[in-house]
């Protein structure tokens, strides 16, 4: 099983769009792993949902409080208020550390999971597997468990015996992106032909370069500077290099140019 | 004012967009800053000249070799689990630490104490007069709740009251709208999902902003349909991509109508 990993330096350079058509040209050897969180699928039948929470929350017992006092001032986030009738915790705030449940002398702060967003497996029309996560939009101190949805879609991928499996990250060069792109055996960087690209590729190349993993560069939108295009193609001829012109659908004009992808 | 833009998802136009109004408020001191990159493709020749302006520093607890007993309590009572040992030496990794001071009161030993850490800086150049800042966080820093508060109270700081501030987050960082929405002055929320933004608004977010909702032209009608009609629309084409890419402003009739719409929401009452 091949692991392919498409990555972006920014949002709009048609990452998306791209995984979209891999889903038609691909969909009978491949599974499909959107780490993305921008995206749902609603037409997709879902196989199953699974709850994740990365973050947790202070919960008062006020039955239990003896009004000492302590964990308002031990607090760093300021989210406890002492209040003459018990203990408020303001949950914007609270960071889940655990600090006040260190202190409270009559245990009556408890942490509590929050909910942070799902993992969805779903099966598209054409009958192949599409791993997503859907996030809350305020949800804090949460982050992204980009790595639980493509260790989902990697099992899945194994257990039908398919070929490739493509990993759609988010935009950025960060350590999510990064966390992604150690298991891949090739990283697809989606970019527009913007001139701040470079600082970027010289990112990914230097990444390759020292783990061993195969480049194959799309240009995206290629047609709107053709000077920074070139200058693309020129610095970087080792990667294998495809270039999509600008296209106003997304009704599969570009499959023709994803066909010899891997 | 600090006023911020949010794209719901990137290849809308959203840098384009608030790219354009910075331009067009060109009789007063404005100020850019990106908080993620890249920085607009028009900065590009300035940005060799960038220096730091700002040290963005984080409370990390040091790990003191001499008073510690290895009890192991810092390890178990560490909610993010950002303490590991190896080989009798206690690491604190700080991109996950949340600096909440548990180690420093579960140690009986006193063997943490809290330093100052740089995780990242902002870099400031000039172009045209105009201060351009971009924040520069260090290797495995995620951008948080947190570097966004501290980042904003900076910058409330830096810029002067007439001053004008446009801050470009990449799309899709809804984790970050909350605590954007508390800080800024006016937010302009960029979108072409209809059915988000209906759930956007019911939901308990913030409210101390000025919320200006702008939606891609092609969506407009969906928006109206369903009593959105105070939405701005803003159209986004090849032309407009190709303008943007090259770094000049967008030339197009419509779109200037839109960016002017949107300049008089935001002198309103002000």
């Amino acid at each position: 099983m091949k692991e392919i990993t498409l990555i972006s330096d920014k949002g709009g350079t048609g990452r998306s769009t791209i995984m979209e058509c891999l889903q038609q040209v691909y969909y009978k050897n491949s599974v499909f792993a959107d780490c993305s969180f921008s995206k749902i699928y609603p037409q997709n039948k879902i196989i199953s949902e699974e709850l994740f929470s990365d973050s947790k929350e202070a919960v008062v017992n006020n039955d239990n409080c003896l009004l000492c006092g302590k964990c308002e001032n031990i607090c760093e986030f300021n989210a406890l208020r002492y209040d003459p009738s018990g203990i408020e915790i303001n949950s914007q705030k609270c960071n889940g550390c655990s600090c006040c449940v260190f202190i409270c002398p009559t245990e009556a702060i408890k942490l509590k999971n929050i909910n942070c967003g799902k993992i969805i497996v779903t099966r598209n029309q054409q009958n192949s597997v599409i791993v997503y996560g859907i996030n809350q939009h305020f949800s804090h101190n949460g982050t992204r468990p980009v790595l639980q949805i493509r260790n989902k879609a990697i099992i899945f991928a194994n257990d039908l015996n398919l070929d490739f499996c493509f990993i759609e990250s988010n935009s950025g060069w960060n350590k999510l992106t990064r966390s992604l792109m150690y298991y891949s055996k090739v990283i697809v960087p989606v970019v527009e032909p913007h001139q701040f690209v470079f600082d970027f590729l010289n990112e990914v190349s230097e990444f390759c370069f020292k783990n061993h993993i195969e480049v194959k560069l799309i240009i995206n939108k290629y047609d709107l500077n053709a000077n920074v295009t070139n200058k693309i193609i020129k610095c970087y001829n080792k990667w294998k290099i495809i270039c999509i012109p600008w296209n106003d659908s997304t009704d599969g004009n570009i499959n023709k140019y994803l066909l010899n992808i891997i | 004012m600090i006023i911020t833009i949010l794209g719901t998802r990137g290849g809308i136009g959203s840098t384009t967009l608030l790219w354009n109004i910075y331009k067009s408020y060109s009789d007063c001191k404005t100020c850019w800053l990106s908080l993620t990159p890249p920085l607009p493709p028009v900065f590009f020749s300035d940005k060799i000249k960038s220096e730091s302006i700002y040290t963005l520093k984080k409370n990390i607890p040091k790990w003191n070799f001499e008073t510690c007993n290895f009890c192991n309590d810092c390890i178990n009572n560490c909610s993010y689990n950002a303490i590991l040992k190896k080989d009798d030496v206690y690491i604190v990794k700080t991109d996950v630490c949340n600096s909440c001071n548990m180690c420093v009161i579960c140690c009986k030993q006193n063997a943490y104490n809290m330093l100052e850490f740089n995780v990242g800086n902002i870099n400031c150049f000039i172009n045209n007069g105009n201060d351009v800042l971009n924040l520069v966080l260090n290797n495995n820093e995620l951008l948080s709740q947190w570097h966004v508060s501290e980042i904003y109270k900076f910058l409330k700081s830096y810029i002067k009251s007439n001053d004008i501030c446009f801050v470009d987050v990449s799309s899709g960082r809804k984790e970050l709208w909350s605590e954007i929405i508390k800080m800024s002055d006016v937010v302009l929320f960029y979108t072409d999902d209809v059915n988000f933004w209906n759930l956007f608004y019911k939901s308990n977010m913030p409210r101390s902003a000025k919320l200006i909702l702008v939606v891609s032209s092609f969506k407009f009608d969906d928006f109206v349909k369903n009593g959105f009609s105070y939405a701005i629309s803003v159209e986004y084409d090849r032309e407009i991509a190709v303008n943007s890419i090259h770094g000049e402003v967008v030339s197009d009739i419509n779109y200037k109508k839109s960016i002017n719409e949107i300049k008089r929401i935001i002198n309103e009452n002000n």
